[in-house]
Parts: structure tokens; sequence; C-alpha cells
């Protein structure tokens, strides 16, 4: 039975679990070490691609400090529970080489203090959260999630680079803390509003932001672990981060505190009510993690520090109790095979260490008193009440908070403790050590903290200093108050408790309502974008790409007129043109009615012998013109490669007649399409030959060659002493053409032999 | 001057003369081959190493001295992509010797190939005009031969493709060529930039263009690149790798000498165009990958795309823009090859190129997939991969000169590449095979490819991990460009 872990190690046996776990576990020791021995902020940098002027720089301040206790703390649960989780799956090495590789990007991103840097580990946390959720990769809704978060976080993270790059060039300076310092000094222009609403896009598609939401919720087809660590406790807090981080150079910027409340508001209040429409426990946790992620960007756009005490803490906070959460709902569905909650109930004797976890957590994410949950909302409250807040964020608040209640009563109570008779699954079981260790001494961090507030005393100190600039302002203590808040908590807790008796009425008719919005809803608006590529992709490529040489040859021919033409008349004025006295004699312009002639009648002909000979004219006119303009000999071999051109090829037509395989050509004699671009061809590339010789010709090549010919080269014959002495590499690789025009003929006729025999030739 | 000067046209050729006359002993054959492609690698790097060392090699042949008779001259810019060339070739050579879709083994396969290299070396030393017209013929003719090598009817119908649109651009660079003559009288590339002033505004305009679009034609550039997707999937693996890497590249390259060096400051209208035409490429180019399913006509629509962003690091042209082409054409070789090569593995393994038909790859072979995953994230530019480093610097110059459009372009452009990345991951690695009586195939000999694709890897984790190296050697090269 899957329950005993013991049994079921498969490939991956204690020693290596255990290593792969000491990584977390060493980190975090490192962490809380260097934490406690060194004074923040600390900075090093390295020199990377000084031609770019990218450094490896990494700063640790209070806020890189929480993020990384977070990361590697619940990184060391997540670790100890991936063992237990997927104990003899065979992908449990990848899981966990792949699990590393992501701790080391997160650990990367909150600690690097260079832009481009903070973007390279950014993207790495895209890809390998895309590996991960892609985790059962034979299953098609896995890979569908996988693609649907790469695409919106790559998306995000393309836009994120431009605003960074334009932020970097905007302030002059790709460091953070450098950037932090100079932004509120410099003027709104439109590059840097640019940059913001660039990296405001970045942030939200991270953090699953409202319009860029329903990815995640999408996300929880990876195994619990992953949906845990990822998409609940570091990955999606990056966007959260990265506001937070810039918010002291950001802060005064309207557009900045507006896109945050506004967008944090809605993601609030409509994670929540869509956590109403779920049953199955890991999605409604992941819409509630939604609201949270919305909580927390309100909160970075609020000012004053109340606002980033409650940050600080709401970031803790609810690492440790929705993390234990997902575990909790990982070990049910480990236990019973099952996340839907309708199948749930009663599971607190089954499942006994589950439960407890459960309530735990569930009491802190309830905002119960003795619970961090309860810090935070008191500090959350005395944010909002001192700062400026609009009613809409006041009211999302409420809501969050409220759904927060019945979302923990529904993880926490309901499938332990009540819904009786409905459990499908008889042999409910509880795990290993290794399934209910780590939800039940994260969420009893939880509790501790809520009943010691002081023991977080120094760290959210610490985070608030980083994302308040001016640091002597903050002062606050976390204590345990039962002051007016307890009555707000009273209120909002008694209407969570209406939501939670009412929940399943409250999604039946939520279903409803919601199935009409799904069709409207942004994963249906993202669903159509995405059938847009391929669809937009066939059309232009179908236009494009027809497959016809007659098109491709059009397209190409009246390409190169249009643009010659653009060329010729975008500067008409300073253009010269030859002038009608320098004009030819008769037998140069004989020579050019020849080869007019011959290419109108080579055009007219249908019969492919009188075809060729018309084309031969052309030749020969070339010949006649050469012959008039001074070079003899040029003149005598044009007159030989011709007639033994026309002789060979007439001779093969004559062969193909005899087994009546030269057909005439069946084409219409009358194309305007192609007259029309035949004479505009012609037109734009006598225009261009025109121009270019109107001026005096520099006659410095021409005169070297004459003078030196005898001299030097010793020949009287100039051609000839161009030919094989002044350009002889011309000469060279023309020799090499026809040499290898042979070696190329050879496999093209064979070819042709069986090709023709074949048929169809594949 | 040095012998070694003329390297990069003389070693291929000689190996194109060697391996034609072993053409009856293949054993033979293949070691002339190994060893002319080793000699080529060797002399690539001597002309680096002398580039760098702001020596760069340069002769004028027959002591005909420019602007008289024909100049080799090979900058830090050139001697790079030698470099690459040679590299290129080893590699694909060495692929060869797998059966990852091979082909046919014809006795004139390998004289075509170093016919390529030759070509392709001569493009990229040479600093005459005609003379590098030249050595776009010996690329066609001898790519010509290797479309028709496999004798299919496909392939004879994509030579047929590629033969007459590439002979339009051969034909109008000519015709440009003639113009250029006429209007300066010079071929060499010192002296056409010291005649270039001379020119009116609106006759070097016209000029540029006719250069511009012979070379956007062998570069494969909207609206002119039909000819790529429609032949390049008809070749045989590691000859499409080193087509893929190199052919367009030398359009490029060409337009980068032109209106980057040889002809800078190009009128502003001409750097406007192209930089329009640069985004127009990475966007059709991109739409199309998104749009098939068969593996390397995703990556031949990629080459498109990608040649739309280095177009557009030349059009943004100055040091920044140059160093930013030098930088993202490398890095693009590499990481374009190595993808082809990788698809012809997954061929080798699954039996199609068809994304739709295969799939299981990665519980069959975990590595392989962790092996497509650095070129292929490294392609869409996620850092810090070597692609992440091309674009990074091609937004920075495009966002400083206010070019906002061309930034945001670029960046939609990098989600669809994540998007048509993924696709193959997701199809060919993630899936079940859609065939569950599906078997992998028993005996392969995959050696070869192996050592080929993990090389190209680690050149590319290489130049993602230190690029500085390459940074600062591109930026160097550029400031030696158009002065």
């Amino acid at each position: 039975m899957a329950a005993v872990t013991e049994d079921r190690r498969g490939g991956l046996g204690w020693v290596e679990r255990g290593l792969f776990t000491a990584l977390p576990t060493l980190a975090l020791g490192l962490v809380v070490w260097k934490l406690a021995l060194l004074e923040l902020p600390l900075s090093v940098s390295w020199s990377w691609v000084p031609a770019l002027g990218i450094d490896l720089a990494f700063r640790v301040d209070g806020l890189s400090a929480l993020m990384l206790l977070m990361i590697t703390g619940v990184g060391t649960a997540v670790f100890v529970y991936a063992g237990g989780y997927l104990a003899g799956h065979p992908g449990l090495r990848r899981l966990y080489v792949l699990l590393s590789l992501f701790m080391l990007a997160m650990i990367g991103c909150v600690t690097a203090d260079h832009l481009v840097v903070l973007f390279m580990f950014w993207e790495a946390t895209s890809v390998l959260s895309f590996l991960l959720v892609g985790f059962d990769h034979e299953r098609t809704d896995s890979r569908k999630s996988a693609q649907q978060a790469l695409m919106i976080t790559g998306t995000g993270g393309l836009a994120l680079l431009g605003g960074f790059i334009m932020l970097g060039q905007a302030s002059g300076t790709y460091v953070i803390s450098e950037i932090v310092d100079v932004l509120p000094s410099l003027a709104a222009t439109p590059e840097l509003t640019a940059a913001l609403v660039l990296i405001l896009i970045g942030a939200f598609t991270k953090s699953a932001q409202f319009p860029f939401h329903f990815w995640l919720p999408n996300a929880m087809a990876a195994p619990t672990p992953v949906s845990a660590y990822l998409h609940s406790a570091t990955m999606v807090k990056l966007g959260v981060y990265l506001l937070a981080r810039l918010d002291p150079g950001f802060g005064e910027w309207p557009l900045w505190e507006w896109g945050l409340k506004g967008a944090g508001s809605i993601t609030a209040a409509w994670g929540m009510v869509l956590a109403l429409r779920e049953r199955d426990l890991k999605r409604i946790l992941a819409w509630s993690t939604v609201a949270t992620l919305g909580t927390l960007v309100t909160l970075v756009g609020l000012r004053g520090e109340g606002a980033t005490v409650a940050v600080g803490t709401l970031l803790l906070a609810h690492a440790l109790y929705k993390a234990p959460l997902f575990f909790v709902a990982g070990n049910i569905d480990h236990g019973t095979g099952t996340r839907v909650i309708d199948h749930l109930g009663n599971l607190r004797h089954a499942m006994p260490w589950t439960a407890a976890a459960a309530l735990l957590a569930g009491a802190s994410m309830a905002g119960m008193p003795l619970s961090f949950g309860y810090v935070v909302k008191d500090v959350i409250l005395e944010a909002k009440s001192a700062g400026d807040v609009f009613a809409f964020a006041k009211a999302a608040n409420t809501v969050f908070g409220a759904v927060a209640v019945a979302v923990a009563g529904v993880a926490a109570v309901r499938v332990f403790w009540r819904h009786p008779g409905v459990n499908e699954t008889c042999e409910a079981h509880e795990g290993g050590p290794a399934l209910v260790a780590p939800p039940l001494l994260l969420a009893l961090a939880g509790i501790t903290l809520g009943t010691f507030p002081f023991f977080a005393q120094e760290l959210i100190a610490g985070a608030t200093g980083a994302m308040t600039p001016d640091a002597e302002a903050v002062a606050f203590s976390l204590a345990l108050e039962f002051g007016p808040a307890l009555l707000s908590l009273l209120a909002t807790f008694a209407v969570g408790v209406v939501v939670y008796l009412l929940w399943d009425p409250l999604h039946a008719r939520f279903e409803r309502a919601a199935r009409r919005v799904g069709r409207i809803g942004m994963a249906a608006q993202f669903e159509r974008a995405l059938s847009w590529i391929p669809r937009s992709a066939a059309a232009s490529t179908r236009a494009l790409q027809t497959g016809r040489l007659p098109a491709y040859v059009a397209l190409a021919a009246g390409t190169i007129v249009i643009a010659l033409a653009a060329a010729l008349v975008a500067d008409w004025p300073s253009l010269y043109w030859p002038s009608a006295d320098g004009w030819p004699g008769g037998g140069p312009v004989g020579a050019c009615a020849l080869i007019v002639f011959g290419a109108v009648a080579a055009v007219l002909q249908r019969d492919r012998l009188v075809l060729l000979l018309a084309a031969g004219l052309v030749g020969y006119g070339s010949g006649l013109l050469f012959l008039f303009t001074g070079a003899p000999d040029v003149a005598y071999t044009q007159f030989t490669v011709e007639t033994v051109f026309v002789i060979v090829v007439a001779s093969v037509l004559l062969a193909l007649n005899r087994q009546h395989r030269a057909a005439g050509l069946a084409e219409p004699l009358w194309r305007p399409g192609a007259f029309m671009l035949a004479v505009g061809f012609g037109a734009a590339v006598t225009a261009l030959l025109l121009v270019a010789t109107a001026g005096s010709f520099d006659t410095a090549l021409s005169q070297f060659f004459a003078e030196r010919s005898v001299p030097d080269a010793y020949g009287r014959n100039v051609v000839n002493v161009i030919l094989v002495d002044f350009r002889a590499l011309d000469t060279l690789g023309e020799i090499t053409v026809v040499l290898l025009s042979l070696i190329a003929a050879v496999p093209l006729l064979q070819a042709l032999r069986p090709a023709r025999d074949k048929g169809d030739g594949a | 001057m040095s012998a070694l000067v003329a390297a990069p046209v003389l070693v291929p050729l000689a190996t194109v003369v060697l391996t034609t006359l072993a053409s009856r002993r293949p054993t033979l054959q293949q070691v002339v081959s190994f060893v002319g492609a080793l000699i080529f690698l060797a002399c690539a790097v001597a002309l680096v190493a002398s580039a760098a060392i702001d020596q760069p090699a340069r002769t004028a042949f027959g002591s005909w001295v420019a602007p008289y008779g024909i100049e080799f001259h090979l900058d830090r810019v050139g001697a790079a992509l030698v470099l690459i060339t040679a590299l290129m070739g080893a590699v694909s050579l060495l692929f060869l010797a797998s059966d990852a879709d091979a082909g046919p083994r014809h006795p004139l396969l390998l004289p075509l190939v170093h016919g390529v290299l030759a070509g392709v070396g001569g493009a990229f030393s040479t600093a005459d005009l005609f003379n590098l017209y030249v050595w776009f013929e010996v690329m066609l003719i001898c790519a010509l031969g290797l479309f028709a090598i496999g004798g299919r009817l496909d392939q004879l119908d994509a030579s047929f493709k590629y033969l007459v649109l590439n002979l339009l651009g051969t034909l109008l660079l000519l015709i440009a060529i003639g113009a250029v003559y006429g209007a300066t009288g010079h071929l060499n590339f010192g002296a056409l930039a010291e005649a270039a002033p001379a020119l009116s505004p609106g006759l070097s305009t016209a000029l540029l263009t006719a250069l511009l679009l012979a070379f956007l034609i062998k570069a494969g550039s909207f609206p002119l690149y039909a000819w790529l997707p429609a032949s390049y999937h008809t070749l045989p693996a590691p000859v499409l790798a080193l087509f893929a890497g190199l052919l367009t590249k030398v359009g490029v390259y060409a337009v980068l000498r032109t209106v980057g060096d040889v002809f800078a400051p190009a009128p502003d209208v001409v750097m406007e165009a192209l930089g329009w035409i640069a985004a127009a490429t990475m966007l059709f180019g991109v739409l199309g990958a998104a749009y098939h399913w068969d593996m390397r006509r995703i990556l031949a629509f990629h080459i498109v795309s990608q040649i739309g962003f280095i177009l557009l690091a030349v059009a943004l042209a100055g040091e920044a823009g140059n160093a930013a082409t030098l930088f993202y054409t490398v890095h693009h070789i590499i990481v374009k090859a190595n993808l082809f090569l990788i698809a012809a593995m997954i061929w080798r393994l699954t039996g199609s190129y068809d994304l739709r038909r295969i799939g299981g790859l990665y519980r069959l072979r975990p590595a392989l997939g962790l092996l497509f995953l650095v070129p292929a994230l490294s392609l869409v530019g996620i850092p810090p991969l070597s692609g992440f480093w091309a674009k990074l610097m091609v937004l920075q110059e495009a966002l400083a000169q206010g070019r906002y459009a061309w930034a945001a372009l670029a960046l939609a452009v990098s989600v669809l590449t994540l998007y048509s990345m993924v696709k193959i991951w997701m199809e060919a690695f993630w899936k079940r095979h859609p065939d569950d009586r599906w078997q992998p195939p028993a005996a392969t000999r995959l050696a070869p490819a192996w050592a080929a694709t993990l090389g190209l890897a680690a050149l590319t984790l290489v130049i993602s991990l230190y690029p500085q190296w390459l940074l600062a050697y591109a930026q160097a090269a550029a400031r030696t460009l158009g002065g």
C-alpha cells in the first residue's frame, strides 16, 4: 500500500534521499548561522561580463534574509515530504534534482543585486517550474498546465526584461540597490513609465495577479511537494518580492501605487470568490494563495511603514500555514486517493496526525488568536487604518478575511471532523513520518510565533527596514495584543463561519454563475490567444509559402522592383541622368535592338526549339555589343559559347522530340501580371544602370591595367591579362565553379534517371 | 603577407580535389576529408589569433596591390566567421559518420561539402566585391549538387526552387556590382569605402538597395526567403546543419560588410528600411515555425526568424549594433546547427520528423532531452545561455536608440520562439509515443552524432557562462569596421 513508504523506496535509497534533503537543511543552517553572526546588509560582487557592465552582484538585506529563511526552511520541509510522498516513484531523483536547482535559482533571485542577474534566476525559476509542473509528463493535462504556466510567466519574463533594460538605461546603472536610491530623484519620463508598466506585468504574471491569475490553480497538476514549494511558499512570491524591492524607488509614483492597490485588491477578492467554485482541496488552497498574493501586492502598494510590517509578517505567516495545508491536501490524496471534498469526511480517525497539523495551520490561516495569522491580521488592520486605503481595498480585505476563514474551515475542519457518511474510500490511512512531520513542524512554528511574536520581531524589522527608505522611521513591536483588532476579527470570523457553513449551497449557486464567466474569463481569453498563434501562423504561412515556384519568383521579383523604384524615387533630385548627347552610335543601338527582339520573340514562342533560337539572339546581340564597345575577344568568346549552347540544347530537344517528350509550353501567352512585372523589372534595372553610369567614370583601374599589362605582366591582350593575372583569383573561382558543376551534375543526372523510373521517387 | 591568408579557400579546394580523386575508395576519402577539415580548422584558429592581436592577415594576390588586384583581408569579423565555418565543417563531417539521417553515401558528397566550405571561406575572406560574387557562385553550385544527391523527387523539386530563386539573387548581385563599378570605378572594399562619400545620396541609396536586395535573398529575409523553407527540409541532416548554420549567414555577413563597413554610414532611409525588413523577417519566420509540425520545417523557419534578429542588429548599426551582429551570428550558427543535428538523432530513435507521430523520448533518452534543452533554450534567449546575451545586446541597443516597436516585436517573437521550442519538447519528449507498439530501434550508430552535438552544446555553454571573451572580441571587431 502506498502509505507504507518504507516498503516502496523504489529507485532511491535512504542514503540518497538523505543527501538530497541535506541540501536545503545545510542551506537553512548556513542562513541562520550567518544571520546570527553578521550585520546586514551583506554584499558581494564578482566581475562577470565587463563588456556589458554585468557583475555577479549579490546583496542580502532584511527582506532577502526573510525570503532566504522561507526558501530554505520550507525547502527542508518540502524535501523531507517529497521523499515520503513520492517514495518508490521512479522520477523521485529527477524531482530532487529539479527541486535543488529550483532552490538555488530562488536563492539567486532574492539575493541578486543586479537586474540582469536577477532576471537570469527569475527565468530559471520559470523554466524549472515548467519542468516541475509537467512532472507527470505523460498526462495531457500536466503538459497543458506546464505549457500554460511557462507561456504566461515566460511572456511576463520578457516584458520584465524590456522593463529592466529601460530602467537600467534610465537610471544609468543596473545595480538594484543603486537604482532604488536614484529612482526617486528621476523625472517621470515616458521611458521610465514604460519600464514601470513592463515590470508590473512581469511581477504580476509571476505572482498570479489579475488578469494573469488563472495559471496558478492549473499548475496544481504538479505533485504536492512542488505545489507547496513553488506555488505557495516561494516562487509565486517572487513578484511580490520584486515589487517590495523596487517600492522604495517607485513608491511615490501614482501609477505604481494605484496599479498595485488596484490589481492586488481585485486579485484578493476575485481569488477568494473563485475558491468557492472548486471542489478539489488543492485548487481551493491555490485560489486562496492567489488571494493572499493579491493582499500582499496591495500591502506593498500602501504607503506607510505599517504596510511594510504587514508585508513582512504576511509573507512569513503564509509560508507557515499554506505549505502545511498543501501537505495536508497531499496526505489526504495519498491516504484516500482523492482530493475532492465531497468524497471526504471524518478523516480524523484514520489520519490523526494530519488532522492535528491541519487544525494548527488552519487556525493560523483563519487568524485565530495565539496563531501567527492573528498577528498578521492585527498588523494589517493597523496598516490599513493608518494608510489612506480606498474603499475597495477595504472591502476586498473583508472578503479575503472571511473566505480565508471558510477555506481554513474546509481544509482543517470539514474533511477531518464533519461531513460524515459520504466518505467513499474506506481504506483511508495515515502516511509515514516523512509525510506527517513536515506539516506538523511548520504549523507548530506558526503557532509558536503567534504565541511569542517577539521571536519574529528582529526578522520582520530587518525586512521592513529594507522596504522602507528611511529605516529609522520604523518603530513597531510585534506583540500579542487583544485590542480593537479582536473585535473586527470577530466580525470577519463570524462572516467566515457563515460562508463555511453555506459552502455547498454557495458553491452550487456560484457554479451556475461562473460557468457563464468561464467563457469570457481570463483563462478562456488565454486559450483563445494561444490558439491564435497556430491560426495566424497558418494564415500567414499559407499565404507566403504556397509551394508554387512562380508565386515565389513573382514575390521576389516584385519586391525587387518596388524596392529599387522606391530607392530611386526616394532621393530623386540628387540623381544625375546621362545627357542625351552622349548616346552611342548605330552599332551598339542595333545590338541592343537585336537583344530586345530576341527576348520578346522568346516570350512569344510556344515551341521549345524556336524559343531556344530566339533566346540565342539575345546572346548574339550581347556579343555584338561587346564587339562595338571595344572588346573583340570577349565578343568572340560570347559567340562561341552561345553557338555551342544552342547546338547542345537543340540536339537534346530534338532527341526528346523523337521520343515525343518535348511538348510545347502550355501557359497562356498573355498574362498581365507577368507582363507588368517584366516591364517593371526591366525599367528598374535600366534606371539603376543609367544613374550609376551617368557620372564620369573613374578610370584608375582600366588605366592601370592598360599601362602595366605589357611591362609588368608581359601580356599584350589586356583582357587576357586581367583574367589570368590581375584578377586571376576570380578565374580560379570560376574554374572551380565549372569543375564543381560537373561534380554536382553527376548526382543530378544519376538522380533524374531512377526518379523518372520510380515515378513517385519516395 | 603569409600563405595562411589564402587557407580559407585553398585548403577546402585542395580537399575537394583530393576527395574527388579518392572517390572510389570510401575509407581513404573519409580520412582525406577529415584531415582537410582539421587543417582548415587549424588555419582558421591561426587566422583568428592574428586578427585578435590587431595583425589581420591580408594579401593581394599576384602582388597586384589594392585597389588593382584582388585582396583577401581577414579582420576580426572575417576571421571569426572563417573559424566557425571550419568548425561547422568538422562537426558536420563527424556527424556524417553516424546513421542519424546521414543520407545515402554518394562518392561525390564529400567533395561537394568541401566545395561549400571553400565558397563560404572565400566569401568571408575576400575584400573584393566581384570576388565575393564568385564565391557566392561556388556555394550555389555545390549546394545544388548536394540537394540533388539524394535523388528523391522532393529533393529535385527543392533543388529547382533553390536554383531559380537563388539565381535571381545572383543575377541581381551581378547587376548591382556592375552598377557599383560603373559609379565608382572600383571593386576593392577599401577603394569603395574611399569612393563612397563622393556618391550623391540618391545614387548611393539606389546602389545599396540593389546590393542589399541581392544579399537579402541569399540571407533569407522577408519577403525573399521562400526558397529556404521550400528546400532545406529535403537535405540529409549533416548537410542541412551545415547549410542552416552557414549559407544564410554569408548573406547576412555581406549585408553587414556593405552597410556596416564599406558604405558606412549608409543612408538613413536604407537602414530604416532594413530595420523594418528585419522586424518582418523575425515575425513571419517564427509564425511559419509555429505553423509546422515537421521538426526540420520548424527549425528552417526559425533560421528565417533568427536572421531577422541578426539583421535588426545590423540595422541598429554603430559599434553596439555591429558587435551584436557578430556575437549573434556566431551564437546562432552553433545553436541552429546543433538543433538540426539533434532533430536528426530524434528521427533515428523515433523514426519520424513529424511531431504528431513521435513521442516518448524523455523516458527513452533523458540525456537527449537535456542536450536538446541547451540549444533550444539558448535559441529562445533564456539566460544565461548564449542566445540571451545576443538578444540582450540587440534589445539594449534598440531601446537605447528609441526603437520601441522593434524591441517590442523582438520580445513578442521570443515568446513565439519559446512556444515552438516548448512544442517540440512536449511532443517529442514528454508525450507518450502515439503508437503503443512502437519499439525504439535496436541497433544505432549514434556515437559520432553524440560527440558532434555534445561538442556544440559544450561550446554553447562556454559562450554562455564566459560570454566576456566573445563579447570583447565582437566589440573590438565592431570598432575596426566602418573606419
